[in-house]
């Protein structure tokens, strides 16, 4: 085939052609479909070996095994929170016979079908073959190719019967995160369409990163078909053994349709399945390791190479068969996403890869090694390592021996710092520019706020800056500054004159002033200049088993309140939210032991579309390739994890604030999503959000 | 709890349709096919395959309908590997009818194609029927000649795409001169008990095999890896 024909083809047909010519190329490695070069584990292959052995086999019903519709049933519960009767599942000839199905029994001739862009070119096969209308929803790198709900609810028209939701993505790695799961859930509701939600690579995604069934959320059951299978995360690819999960009558349809296209899955790979759908994760856990280890590798080699690939993105199928001895380049996002076809020659590729680190090569080896594979070799390594599983807050919690957070807080000194509520003031008048170059008048900062308090949103207040509870000051400087730099989030506070005497608060921020909790039922005492006493403690705090990270004002209570845990040298905390430090603005100037740094919020489109707009004042927030030892600047490989401390700002360059709780690197400091990741919750103001 | 929106109206259609199979039936299975799938499995053939199908059973077919049927085929560019014949019989009909539009004539056994012409959209008639326009006939090995010679007659002159299901007996399209529109297809070892392996064929010249292959591809990339070889060994024994 020649260069010109080549250049006439798209879609599939181009991928076919790419494949056979790859074939006749010397070593070259095909990326094009994701088979893991992995072995099937033991259990599963002794459980095919015990089938083929029986002499006689009976025939199974074309929706599956009964036995392994259950399994697979149960494991939807367990692993992500399907609540399905085993009626609800069809087993296919592999996720693709599944797609199939589950676009011809949806589409009819002109229904529209949003889809992904890029996006793994089988989809629009079956759709062309339904007659349906492909409506492409573009993803893009800066947003690590994640689907963007405000970019689905763009697309949405009367004609619109379904979205298709790939999470994580062939070939992109984009994932749908959980506040886009819930925007998206919201979408499908409103509108009356059903998300087709492929999970194929499920089981790929690293911490902090959380893979959502979108299926679970409530009132998404009538409006979720998921589709899965085994080829991926079981090393299954030739077997053929994939599920559709789904109501019941759908189920039905589809399996009608099956009796059509191939009827009943073969014998062996349904035992099979049966087997690994029935065991337990950890020769997944081995394969992930040694796809994360591939995974930094390629990265590193195609950034190398002058390709970009986004860092926080979970597996694509280029990740599971990447392996160290050379590549085609079609798997970079960024190549795909210019639909240009292109692959460099394995000794090109190799003399790239002899430029990186010597550890590097290391890892390649060890996952070359591995690659022949024993999942006993995985699993020593994982122990070795002290590398495992992502560890959920909750699954943490019935894992007391990585809950135990050692510190050094025995050594810490407890003492008195002291202020009083301070009243609003205008310093430079009561104008304040917006972004539109408008001067408008807003309260909020300093005094005593009464109606906003941590776990409130930080955005939609017709304030500026807005500060939850008291804000509290000394007007002594050397007072302030100790008052400023000695109290720590999370500290008690007690007033100490006035009407509200002994009434007690917390410490939920530091702003321009400190910013303390109290109960409602005492606002009515509190007067502007009662003098309120902070029982400062926690500056020195430090974590024994993480030395590398720094803990910025943070109280012992606090910090054993926010559900960490410590594995590998690492610490993982939950977050609400993960805040671009592309947006982070104002305040960068300032060391990161005093006051806050405010995002920029003036984008407003972008705040949606990033969903920072649901940001709440008291929750926890990561910054990626952010440096806060010192300051608050951008450096790569950093990591700082972060309270909201006060609301939105109109002011150009401005925005809500976050101050540093905690400051490490990638290496130090892990994190995942939890949206009650609040100081509210945390310090027990509120009990939900 | 029911589905949000209707389902496609391919799906409704459907329920009138009578599925075939014989769930629950015990099959004895030979052991040269038990053993060589072992083998495989001892081997590590768990992966994918090529598309169209491990090349020694390719071959195997190729050989077969050359022998049996008198049919020439390439085995690298004219057979495919199916998930069963069931895949085969899809894959035929919803690549040489156009979808809505087209007619399919169906001489014999037509209950085993009817369900797919549902799914295409096409219309489906039996011999007794008058077709004007464009069509693609549907014959098994077991169809009377009085029946399907005259239809072959009628496809040779209008130049329909012919769909056969291969039989035990020697007949083939290619003999009434339709070698170049015939699309061959036919199940491995279904009489010898791999029903459950599902496990089958089509075949047909490379330029027609072309787009075969690629919808089969769409539909279930490769057909199950340890069934291809067993079936390889049971086509070797009977050799």
């Amino acid at each position: 085939m020649t260069l010109d024909e080549l250049r006439r083809l798209d879609g599939a047909k181009l991928r076919y052609a790419l494949m056979d010519l790859a074939k006749e190329v010397d070593g070259a490695i095909a990326l094009g479909r994701g088979d893991p070069d992995l072995d099937t584990p033991a259990h599963v292959v002794e459980a095919a070996r015990r089938a083929l052995a029986e002499p006689v086999q009976s025939l199974q019903p074309v929706p599956g095994m009964p036995a392994l519709r259950a399994a697979i049933a149960r494991r939807a519960l367990g692993d992500h929170g399907l609540e399905v009767d085993p009626e609800q599942v069809l087993v296919t000839t592999g996720g693709q016979e599944g797609l199939f199905l589950v676009i011809s029994a949806l589409l009819d001739p002109g229904d529209e079908i949003l889809v992904p862009d890029p996006r793994y070119t089988s989809y629009d096969q079956a759709i062309e073959h339904a007659g349906g209308v492909s409506v492409t929803v573009p993803t893009h790198p800066e947003d690590a190719f994640d689907l963007r709900a405000e970019a689905v609810a763009a697309r949405i028209t009367p004609k619109t019967k379904a979205l298709l939701l790939v999470t994580p993505s062939n070939p992109t790695g984009g994932i749908i995160t959980p506040g886009e799961a819930e925007k998206i859930a919201e979408l499908a509701k409103r509108h009356g369409f059903i998300v087709i939600s492929d999970e194929i690579y499920g089981k790929f995604v690293w911490p902090p990163h959380e893979h959502v069934s979108i299926g679970a959320l409530p009132g998404m059951a009538e409006h979720t078909i998921t589709l899965s299978g085994f080829s991926k995360a079981w090393a299954m690819t030739g077997w053929r053994v994939g599920y559709v999960i789904a109501p019941q009558d759908a189920i039905q349809g589809m399996a009608a349709l099956k009796a059509a296209t191939t009827g009943p899955v073969a014998n062996v790979s349904q035992a099979a399945a049966l087997a690994a759908a029935e065991g337990d994760d950890a020769c997944i856990d081995a394969f992930r390791e040694v796809y994360a280890e591939r995974r930094a590798l390629m990265a590193e080699g195609l950034s190398a190479m002058g390709c970009t690939t986004p860092t926080r993105a979970a597996a694509s199928s280029s990740g599971p068969t990447a392996r160290p001895r050379g590549c085609a380049r079609s798997s970079s996002p960024t190549c795909c996403s210019r639909r240009r076809a292109c692959w460099c020659s394995p000794d090109r590729l190799r003399r790239r890869l002899e430029r990186l680190p010597a550890h590097h090569h290391a890892a390649a080896d060890r996952g070359a090694a591995r690659g022949g594979g024993t999942h006993d070799a995985g699993r020593a390594a994982l122990r070795r390592r002290g590398q495992g599983t992502f560890v959920t807050p909750e699954a943490a919690s019935t894992r007391e021996d990585q809950r135990v957070i050692r510190t050094n807080e025995e050594q810490l000194v407890e003492i008195a710092v002291a202020g009083a509520i301070s009243a609003p003031a205008f310093a430079r008048g009561p104008f304040l520019p917006d972004n539109d170059g408008l001067a408008v008048v807003r309260p909020g900062m300093y005094g005593y706020v009464y109606n906003v308090r941590v776990g409130d949103p930080a955005f939609g207040w017709q304030g500026d800056h807005v500060e939850p509870g008291a804000s509290i000051d000394h007007p002594d400087s050397g007072v302030h500054h100790a008052l400023h730099y000695l109290t720590c989030m999370g500290n008690e506070a007690v007033v100490t004159s006035g009407l509200a005497a002994g009434a007690r608060g917390r410490v939920v921020g530091e702003h321009a002033r400190i910013l303390v909790d109290f109960d409602p039922e005492v606002h009515d005492r509190l007067c502007v200049g009662d003098t309120i006493q902070i029982r400062a403690k926690g500056r020195g705090l430090r974590l024994l088993d993480v030395p590398n990270v720094e803990l910025k004002k943070m109280s012992p209570e606090l910090l054993h309140a926010m559900h960490l845990s410590v594995e590998g040298g690492k610490v993982h905390v939950p977050v609400a939210l993960e805040l671009p430090v592309k947006v982070m603005a104002s305040g960068a100037e300032l060391n990161s032991e005093y006051v806050d740094q405010d995002l920029t919020s003036g984008d407003r489109a972008y705040m949606r579309e990033a969903g920072i707009d649901r940001l709440r004042i008291g929750d926890i927030v990561a910054i990626d390739d952010a440096d806060h030892y010192w300051g608050r600047g951008y450096r790569r490989g950093y990591r700082a994890i972060a309270l909201c401390i006060h609301g939105d700002s109109v002011m150009t360059g401005h925005g809500p604030g976050i101050l540093t709780l905690m400051a490490g690197t990638a290496d130090d400091i892990e994190w995942s999503i939890d949206p009650q990741a609040n100081i509210a919750r945390y310090l027990q103001i509120r009990e939900t959000l | 709890m029911p589905l949000a929106v209707p389902l496609a109206a391919r799906v409704e259609a459907l329920r009138g349709v009578p599925a075939a199979g014989r769930d629950g039936a015990d099959v004895e299975v030979p052991a040269a096919a038990r053993e060589a799938s072992l083998d495989a499995l001892a081997r590590g053939e768990t992966h994918y395959t090529d598309r169209p199908g491990i090349l020694p059973l390719r071959q195997q077919v190729a050989a077969l309908l050359a022998a049996r049927h008198g049919v020439e085929v390439d085995p690298r560019g004219g057979v495919v590997i199916t998930c069963g014949v069931t895949e085969a019989r899809f894959v035929a009909v919803q690549q040489l009818l156009p979808a809505g539009t087209g007619t399919l004539v169906a001489l014999t056994r037509g209950e085993r194609v009817a369900a797919a012409c549902v799914v295409r959209g096409v219309r489906f008639l039996g011999p007794e029927r008058a077709v004007d326009g464009p069509a693609v006939l549907y014959l098994t090995g077991d169809a009377p000649a009085t029946v399907r010679d005259p239809w072959l007659a009628r496809a040779g002159e209008q130049g329909w795409p012919v769909v056969f299901e291969v039989g035990e007996d020697g007949f083939h399209p290619a003999k009434a001169g339709l070698a170049e529109q015939t699309v061959t297809i036919g199940a491995l070892g279904l009489e010898q008990g791999l029903e459950a392996w599902r496990i089958g064929f089509l075949a047909a010249p490379s330029a027609t095999a072309g787009p075969l292959r690629d919808f089969k591809q769409a539909l279930t990339i490769c057909t199950t890896n340890l069934s291809q070889w067993g079936a390889l060994a049971l086509m070797e024994a009977n050799a």
